[in-house]
């Protein structure tokens, strides 16, 4: 009786057909190439943790920052507001002083930088000290 | 016959697939990084336009602060009968003060006459940073940020340019590695399991972009913070303006109640060896040298430091 092939999809048979050194390469690549990505997994983890913490430091700073700014503009914004119309009031009545007062209010409010105090709060902020209100 | 997606996407085993998602994040942060650099650019040119204003309104008020020169020709402090008044003192400070100012500008606009640079260079300079600045050494009014160094380019650390740079070596060099089609299952097995080095890359390059955004989006709260400040000094430049042109009108009036026969009367007297101005008028002037002195403060305000940091 002639020999028979053996029949395909049968793996004893297919191991007769692979050098054995090569099967186990195989598989110790694809043990190789799975820790890899396990730990790799963990590092994109590790990235992504990082990133948004960062992220919602620097947005949650830019936020007190603008609401700051906000506050301090608008504040300043009424008080020159109030002045001007001092002023229009003081020369609509003929009044120096009155329009001398206010000019000298207005300087005052102007020479005080609004950003006088960012420093102060740049270092609460970095100090995350809880600022009781 | 190039391969579509799904394909190789199955020939991956899904490594295709998942390094495409990781590229599309990439894409949209990229994409919202520009989105914050088109807004910053807004704000430049709002900052620009708010600076220009604060130049007008300094030369404006420079102009006005001119007449009061009219009368300080007039005014000593060694007066006699005049010295025992103590406003006569401050008289004499308020015009040292004005004419510091005066001066300050006038040496400005000289420069741009004697060296013929573009109109308000120099002077743009000088009444930004309004003494002794040295941030805004070049650039006119229409571009005084570039001159600042905080234009588009020079505000990122992170370019347009890289941005996009970048883009296509996380991009294309990605694709391009894991669209080599694995020769058999085992390989797309490995190949899968590789995928995660790339996405790694690419999810570190997303985190710089996200972290540069962020600055961008700062610088464009700073630039905001700088448009309000030259607005309000601008402002009350102006108007401060507005009443010593005022004020100065109705102490011409009263100091020269008949207009050039007061003049001649004034003059007469001081030929004769009075004094110019009489105490009444000293009261009067008083008052509007002191304005005259605030609008010269005003004016003498600086927006910048010499660091370049807005004040």
């Amino acid at each position: 009786m002639a020999n028979k092939l053996p029949l395909p999809g049968k793996l004893g048979d297919l191991v007769k057909h692979i050098p054995l050194p090569d099967i186990s390469k195989f598989f110790t690549n694809l043990t190789e190439a799975y820790k890899e990505q396990k730990l790799t997994e963990r590092e994109i983890a590790k990235i992504n943790a990082q990133k948004e913490v960062i992220l919602a430091e620097i947005s949650a700073r830019h936020e007190t920052y603008r609401l700051v700014f906000d506050r301090i503009f608008t504040e300043r914004r009424a008080v020159i507001d109030n002045l001007f119309s001092t002023i229009d009031k003081g020369l609509a009545a003929n009044d120096t002083q009155l329009v001398l007062g206010a000019v000298e209010g207005l300087s005052r409010i102007v020479a005080t930088s609004p950003f006088a105090n960012t420093q102060e709060l740049s270092r609460l902020l970095e100090s995350k000290t809880t600022i009781e209100l | 016959m190039p391969l579509s997606e799904n394909t190789k996407d199955i020939l991956s085993f899904g490594a295709h697939g998942r390094v495409q998602n990781k590229v599309e994040e990439y894409e949209a942060a990229r994409a919202d990084f520009f989105a914050a650099q088109q807004l910053q650019n807004q704000c430049i040119e709002g900052v620009n336009s708010a600076l220009a204003e604060l130049l007008a309104a300094r030369e404006n008020a420079i102009e006005s602060l001119r007449q009061i020169r009219r009368l300080a020709k007039h005014f000593s402090v060694r007066d006699r009968d005049l010295t025992e008044l103590k406003i006569a003192g401050e008289i004499e400070l308020a015009l040292q003060h004005v004419e510091a100012t005066l001066t300050g500008a006038e040496i400005a606009e000289n420069t741009v006459q004697g060296v013929t640079l573009g109109a308000s260079t120099a002077f743009g300079a000088w009444a930004l940073t309004a003494v002794g600045g040295s941030a805004l050494s070049t650039g006119a009014t229409a571009g005084l940020l570039t001159g600042l160094g905080i234009a588009p380019a020079a505000m990122s650390g992170i370019t347009g340019a890289s941005v996009a740079a970048g883009g296509a070596v996380a991009g294309a060099a990605v694709i391009g590695s894991l669209a080599v089609i694995p020769a058999a299952a085992a390989v797309a097995l490995v190949s899968h399991f590789r995928a995660g080095k790339k996405i790694k890359e690419i999810e570190m390059a997303i985190a710089e972009i996200r972290v540069e955004t962020e600055k961008i989006r700062a610088r464009q709260m700073l630039l905001e913070n700088m448009q309000r400040r030259a607005e309000e000094i601008a402002a009350a430049t102006a108007k401060t303006a507005e009443a010593f042109v005022a004020e100065l009108k109705r102490a011409q009036k009263r100091i020269f109640p008949f207009g050039i026969f007061s003049r001649w009367f004034k003059a007469l007297r001081e030929l004769l060896g009075g004094n110019y101005f009489n105490r009444r008028d000293v009261g009067v002037i008083g008052p509007l040298l002191q304005i005259a002195e605030l609008l010269a403060k005003l004016i003498d305000q600086k927006i910048l430091d010499d660091n370049g940091n807005v004040q």
